[in-house]
């Protein structure tokens, strides 16, 4: 099936099968930052920004996503690389695997709750499993974040 | 989950006649659940193009369209009163936000989840269903049905009681399915106790709803012993049947103290 949809700003023409998921529409366009974590829809890691919502690409069927965009981390990068210095500074992260979903969760928490606070980001890392490190140390990194963010 | 051919229909009639069509036909609604299963549809139906997704009020219900994704209603300013926010409670706890940005309300109600989070509150609202062709059905007269009924669910309607709500789900831990769902009400005179995941789908404990009503001076510990009574409870790998019963026991009791507009 032929679809059209904007793809971190650009359109993009994909030829799709029914049942085929957008993260294998996604890892076979070469975007590699997608990444499955699981087969039971509840590790986040394959997490991407459908019109802005942040979904389990998993289980989002591509042909739903015809006439919308669709943003990976790629479309964000300059937030997430200042995202992942707090991630640094705090020891948040070691193989990284978890970091692209997390960085799309954070976009979507700041364009959709004023303010976020503690409990907030807590909310917004619920989904996302995270194999190596500890939910305190990347909840004080986008604490960090997103206040320094508040003030550029 | 494997589809052979997939369809977006832009009316309702298209998608019921595509699903009567054959029984390997079947609509998609958020399409979470399907997912994980091992389906094989000859033709998916996708309901997404047919504006069934919105909530809306009227002078006595509040009516929720299908394809309202549960993070819809979790955000949504009339949940955070409604019964005390105890629907908003069940809601915000299912998984994280991504998947709850998929999930609908249809596809919640359709599934008759055992361990659903939303369908034990849900039972103790006066709530019915719209189905295209069937017409309207009280949510409990459908869930109880045995047979399957094979159309489109086109909304809930929640009726506009005033009331108070508690809602408790005990889980090991925050992504699990629940061990036990509690939900207790209270309304205009009349106290509701819905236990789920029992581990079976929630149901209501009449007797102990009944005994409140009729006593003047109710004695929650009492009732709380009666629902479970009256209540099945099994045993699985994520609790047993004991534990199930001792944690009903207790959540029962929390919940009508929590509720009930009377002082010890
Ligand atoms: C990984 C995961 C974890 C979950 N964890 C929890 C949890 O902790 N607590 C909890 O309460 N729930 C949980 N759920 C269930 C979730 O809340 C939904 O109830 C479930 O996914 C069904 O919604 P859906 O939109 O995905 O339905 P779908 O998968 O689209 O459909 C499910 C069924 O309903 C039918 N259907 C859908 N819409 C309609 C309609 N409008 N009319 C007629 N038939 C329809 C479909 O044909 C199908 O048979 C979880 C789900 C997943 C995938
Ligand atoms: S790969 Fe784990 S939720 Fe999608
Ligand atoms: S840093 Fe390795 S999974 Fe999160």
């Amino acid at each position: 099936m032929k679809i059209e949809l904007t793809l971190n700003n650009r359109r993009e023409l994909f030829d799709v099968a029914p049942d085929e998921m957008l993260l294998d529409t996604l890892r076979q366009h070469g975007l590699k930052s997608v990444r499955r974590g699981c087969d039971t829809t509840t590790c986040g890691v394959c997490t991407v920004l459908v019109d802005g919502l942040a979904v389990p690409s998993c289980s989002y069927l591509s042909v739903r996503a015809e006439g919308k965009h669709v943003t990976t981390v790629e479309g964000i990068l300059e937030e997430a690389e200042k995202l992942s210095e707090h991630f640094g500074d705090e020891g948040a992260d070691q193989c990284g695997f978890c970091n692209p979903g997390i960085a799309l969760s954070v976009h979507a928490l700041k364009h959709h709750v004023n303010n976020p606070g503690e409990a907030a980001i807590k909310d917004a890392l619920t989904g996302h499993l995270c194999r190596c490190t500890g939910y305190v140390s990347q909840l004080k990194a986008i604490k960090a974040y997103l206040e320094a963010d508040e003030d550029e | 989950m494997k589809i052979h051919e997939y369809h977006r229909p832009d009316s309702l009639e298209h998608a019921y006649t595509l699903l009567q069509q054959d029984k390997h036909n079947a609509l998609i609604g958020g399409g979470g659940w399907l997912k994980l299963s091992k389906i094989t549809m000859e033709k998916a139906i996708d309901l997404a193009a047919l504006d069934l997704d919105y909530i809306k009020e009227d002078s006595n219900a509040i009516r929720i369209g299908s394809m309202t994704t549960l993070a819809t209603m979790d955000n949504h300013f009339l949940f955070d009163t409604f019964y005390s926010g105890m629907l908003k409670d069940a809601i915000h706890g299912v998984m994280g936000v991504e998947l709850r940005n998929i999930v609908t309300l249809g596809g919640t109600i359709m599934g008759k989840y055992p361990f659903s989070d939303i369908l034990t509150p849900l039972i103790t609202l006066d709530c019915e269903l719209e189905f295209y062709k069937e017409g309207v059905l009280p949510l409990t007269d459908f869930l109880n049905r045995k047979t399957r009924v094979n159309d489109i669910l086109v909304e809930l309607r929640i009726k506009k009681h005033k009331g108070t709500g508690y809602f408790k789900k005990i889980a090991k831990t925050a992504l699990d399915f629940a061990i036990l769902n509690v939900a207790v009400t209270y309304s205009e005179g009349l106290y509701k106790i819905a236990v789920g995941s029992r581990p079976g789908r929630a149901k209501l404990a009449l007797n102990a709803m009944q005994s409140l009503y009729e006593s003047n001076t109710p004695d929650f510990k009492k009732a709380a012993t009666k629902a479970c009574e009256e209540l099945t409870f099994g045993t699985t790998h994520r609790s047993s049947e004991t534990y199930r019963k001792d944690l009903a026991m207790e959540y029962i009791s929390r919940g009508l103290k929590a509720v009930t507009p009377y002082e010890d």
